[in-house]
């Protein structure tokens, strides 16, 4: 008796399974292709100076959405890149927390407080990796200086105290970090000093704004230069 | 006021709602007619998991914030009365509202629900106007139908609204379509004028009123017939070709079924709740609707936000309310889902902040994940949230240890905040501190819970360190009563929150009795004036009635349930703030989600009570509800339970409830004292408690007319 014989219909079911089969792999397939999510960045075209060209320009008009955009693209790049991940924060943190004018109302420019925390997260990540990343004592203070504005701007006192002391004790002469030790130490102790008693003299409290992206490989940019705003 | 009259006898005429007719039950479309206590009447329609609702009101508007359809009676000379906004009379959000002339009257009947193809993130609203002649004799009307960009009046602007204040409007068929993009829906029949406005011919508008856009529905009415006309709003604007498919799919019934059914089945989740008084089986579904309709769903978790329309967005210090009222109101599933959600606010230092400088959120979101977890208890998910709980534990033990190492004059407390909210300072805030100490003895109940007796005995010994150590400033914190900040000054806010639910001071220290009476309104009894005596909020001074509650003064508590409710919405919403002479609140739209959170716990604590280590019935202290409340499914930290509160004879009062592990006592109402027991097991004291032996389930006791004070 042939298997056929034994089984009415079994070459027929065969196939029909195989055929399944083939359908589920086939639709598994797709699926996967279909659900891969594309890489969020892709790398600047024109290479890495044309980018960087591109992403000084979107921070000199405070255009931070975009600056961003080409800092994540550069960080795909050059991943290691301490200027790259370091501006990636900067740009990231001033688009999170900005808050754009509409109908004569400040609009944040991420609408859920769980977006805009999370990107101030990944922003105090970047700035992590920054500082490992960082090849001299200014890369790393700037990295942390600007690691403490952000706790700062989350209203957390003593991270930031602890960050600004640590950047202190390993570059006394940088001129920020003192400043913004000074401020929340004395704020600390009486939380209604006024703001203004640290504006005196050549130390502004709020420092300009954020530098151009320097598409050299040094930077001499000052660390209090580089306030989130 | 004759008209206003009629207008009252017809609404309640159509909504069966007179006196006899109070008791709440599925309705078949009914309205339920509540006065309208503030100077608009505005309500929203949204849904869960949407991420915008419908503003309905004020006048015959419906709004997305971007784009509205008003109505008018164009052709009428006479006055014309636009009803408030209602629900129905099972808690149902479909809106009715009417508009009444001396020859006509027009109902509207609204309802928004998720499409297919428009996704789950947006919502369409149908609405249809009926109309009715009001005389004998046959009349000629015509109802305008016009599109604008916001209503007049009070309105709010979505966060992802375009920026425009130009609009090129055109009709496509009948579809109203504004820079592009298709707003809203008219029924076929609807006059659109000679040479309307099209595509290829658009009127340009400037501005957010009346544009270009208008229709007309004509009828001739005979007495008895009821012509209709429908229309129809994307919460989303949208292409022509979606539109026009939505459109072909959309019928008003179906809508408004499909409302109704979700509605109820969301509703028929919650612990079932009857009073006796109606407004507050009314009062208090409102609330489970607006609680419902502020959670917004990204990807698999829900969210809460703060308010439907104007506050999208997420507070812990609100979300923690909206978890906690959640659970109590039998919402499981969804209360450990939006605690779940919160925990995405965990820095790496363990702090859990939402909005700039408010410190508050560590302590709170701690507080919400323990009330999730207990409500009713579960190992499991207390062991889910334990991980983020020590995590926040460690950064409020850090943030202590800093202020004492830094010398501060307020040390071994949380450091300054400045969170730019209600609080209006910048300072080291009392509240901040009583909600980090909740926030250390909800991990030391979570981590019990989940087996971990060591963590717990950690949490235990910070959570007495620093309950001395709030204490000990009280003591030399300036006022008589109870600061906002330790330097003093701000805006009284968190130090609301010391006794309930936080725990730091016992119900009935003094402090917090000065503090009631200093900030309540002597305009709002038991609600709290905030900034100006005439501002009145309506959720701040929640705490301080729960407080009354539990140190035994039920009359306060009583006080402001029933000043809330007569300044609710006809909706029974509750704006923010509103201002008390005029009931104006500016755009701060109603409903608020807090306010919601804040009803829903103080009904439910006033039948039943959890907070100590007792189970403690019908502390709200009101021989009314004795009158045959019956709560069922309701989770306690002692078990989900079901309970009934009976007074079948005038000197008797009769209650069974599910039994429990915990020792149980019972309140007698005001006005009345317990002299005898009828029933094994129950110990009289002082006339005014009934004690209940371990085991037993219901009571039975002699009452006679007693004094109206009362006393813990």
């Amino acid at each position: 008796m042939s298997p056929s014989r034994r089984h009415p219909g079994g070459r027929r079911r065969r196939r029909w399974s195989v055929l399944f089969s083939v359908v589920v792999a086939g639709g598994l397939v797709a699926l996967f292709v279909t659900t891969r999510r594309a890489p969020e960045v892709v790398p600047p075209v024109g290479g890495f100076a044309a980018g960087a060209e591109s992403l000084n320009a979107a921070t000199r008009r405070h255009d931070w959405a975009e600056a961003e955009q080409w800092a994540e693209r550069l960080a795909v790049e050059q991943p290691r890149n301490f200027q790259v991940i370091y501006e990636l924060a900067l740009s990231l943190h001033n688009h999170s927390t900005a808050m754009t004018p509409r109908f004569n109302r400040p609009r944040p420019a991420l609408r859920l407080s769980l977006e805009r925390i999370a990107a101030e997260m990944r922003v105090l990540a970047l700035l992590d990796s920054a500082a490992r990343l960082a090849a001299t004592p200014d890369d790393w203070a700037r990295a942390q200086l600007l690691s403490g504005m952000a706790y700062e701007g989350l209203g957390l006192p003593i991270e930031a105290l602890e960050i600004f002391r640590a950047v202190n004790q390993r570059s006394p002469k940088l001129a920020g970090p003192q400043l913004r030790m000074r401020w929340i130490s004395a704020h600390l102790a009486n939380p209604r000093v006024p703001d203004t008693l640290f504006t005196s003299g050549s130390e502004p409290a709020r420092p300009p704004a954020a530098p151009s992206y320097p598409t050299g490989s040094d930077s001499t940019v000052r660390p209090d230069s580089t306030q989130p705003r | 006021m004759r008209r206003l009259a009629c207008l009252a006898v017809l609404a309640l005429v159509v909504s069966g709602c007179l006196p006899g007719r109070q008791k709440a039950e599925p309705s078949s479309g009914e309205a339920a007619v509540i006065p309208e206590h503030y100077a608009y009447s505005i309500a929203a329609l949204g849904y869960p998991g949407a991420q915008r609702a419908f503003q309905i009101g004020p006048g015959s508007t419906v709004s997305t914030g971007e784009c509205a359809l008003e109505w008018r009676l164009p052709e009428e000379r006479g006055p014309i009365q636009t009803s408030p906004v209602w629900f129905e009379r099972d808690g149902v959000p479909v809106a009715h509202w009417w508009m009444v002339s001396a020859r006509e009257s027009l109902a509207f009947e609204a309802a928004a629900v998720p499409q297919g193809p428009i996704g789950d993130s947006s919502l369409v609203l149908s609405i249809r106007v009926t109309a009715s002649a009001r005389g004998t004799g046959p009349v000629e009307m015509a109802v305008e139908v016009g599109v604008r960009a916001r209503p007049e009046g009070p309105g709010f602007v979505p966060w992802d609204a375009d920026d425009d204040d130009g609009f090129d409007e055109a009709w496509d068929g009948t579809l109203a379509v504004r820079n592009g993009r298709v707003v809203a829906g008219i029924d076929p029949a609807a006059d659109r004028g000679d040479v309307p406005p099209s595509v290829l011919h658009p009127a340009h508008t400037i501005g957010f009123g009346l544009g270009a856009l208008a229709a007309h529905c004509r009828a001739r009415l005979m007495p008895g017939a009821h012509p209709s006309w429908t229309f129809w709003m994307p919460a989303y604007t949208l292409p022509s070709a979606p539109a026009q498919r939505l459109e072909r799919s959309l019928h008003h019934e179906r809508v408004v079924a499909a409302a109704r059914s979700a509605w109820r089945d969301w509703l028929g989740r919650a612990a079932r709740l009857e009073t006796p008084d109606a407004r507050v089986n009314a009062a208090w579904r409102a609330a489970l609707v607006t609680l419902i309709q502020c959670q917004e769903r990204r990807g698999s978790e829900w969210i809460p936000i703060g308010n439907p329309l104007q506050y999208r967005d997420v507070w812990i210090r609100d979300g923690a309310r909206a978890v906690r009222s959640l659970a109590v109101a039998g919402f499981t599933d969804l209360a450990r889902e939006d605690a779940w959600t919160l925990r995405r606010f965990q820095l790496e230092s363990g702090a859990l902040i939402s909005q700039r400088g408010q410190l508050d959120g560590t302590g709170a979101a701690l507080w919400a994940f323990e009330q999730a977890a207990s409500l009713p208890p579960s190992p499991e998910w207390s062991k889910r949230y334990l991980p983020a709980a020590e995590a926040g534990l460690r950064w409020i033990e850090r943030q202590r240890r800093a202020t004492r190492e830094l010398k501060l004059p307020w040390r071994g407390l949380l450091p300054y905040a400045d969170p730019r909210d209600n609080e209006l300072t910048r300072a080291q805030l009392v509240g901040n501190d009583a909600w980090a100490l909740a926030g250390c003895r909800a991990t030391a109940a979570l981590a019990r819970r989940a087996g971990r007796e060591q963590v717990a005995r950690a949490a235990d010994s910070t959570f007495q360190d620093y309950r001395a150590t709030i204490r000990g400033a009280l003591r030399r914190a300036p006022g008589r009563d109870l600061p906002a900040a330790w330097q003093g000054g701000g805006r009284d806010w968190g130090n609301l929150s010391l006794g309930y639910p936080t725990g730091v001071l016992p119900a009935d220290d003094p402090r917090l009795a000065r503090l009631a009476a200093r900030v309540r309104s002597a305009g709002a009894p038991g609600l709290v004036a905030y900034g100006s005596p005439d501002s009145i909020h309506t959720y701040l001074g929640m705490d301080l009635a729960q407080n009354s509650l539990l140190a035994g003064r039920p009359a306060e508590a009583r006080a402001a349930l029933a000043t809330l409710l007569a300044h609710s919405s006809s909706t029974f919403g509750q704006a923010e703030i509103f201002d008390l002479p005029s009931g104006g609140f500016a755009g701060n739209l109603p409903p608020h989600a807090t306010a919601a959170a804040g009803i829903v716990d103080l009904v439910r604590n006033m039948i039943v009570s959890d907070t100590r280590d007792t189970l403690e019935l019908a502390l709200g202290g009101s021989l009314t509800w004795w009158e045959g409340t019956r709560f069922e499914r309701a989770p306690t930290r002692f078990g989900v339970l079901d309970l009934a509160f009976d007074h079948p004879a005038p000197n008797r009062l009769e209650a069974r409830w599910t039994e429990v592990r915990v020792p149980t006592r019972v309140r007698i109402p005001d006005g009345l004292r317990a002299v005898e027991a009828l029933a094994p097991g129950l110990r009289i004291v002082r006339g005014v408690w009934v004690e209940c032996a371990s085991g037993v389930t219901s009571l039975a006791v002699r009452v006679i007319p007693g004094p109206r004070a009362t006393r813990r």
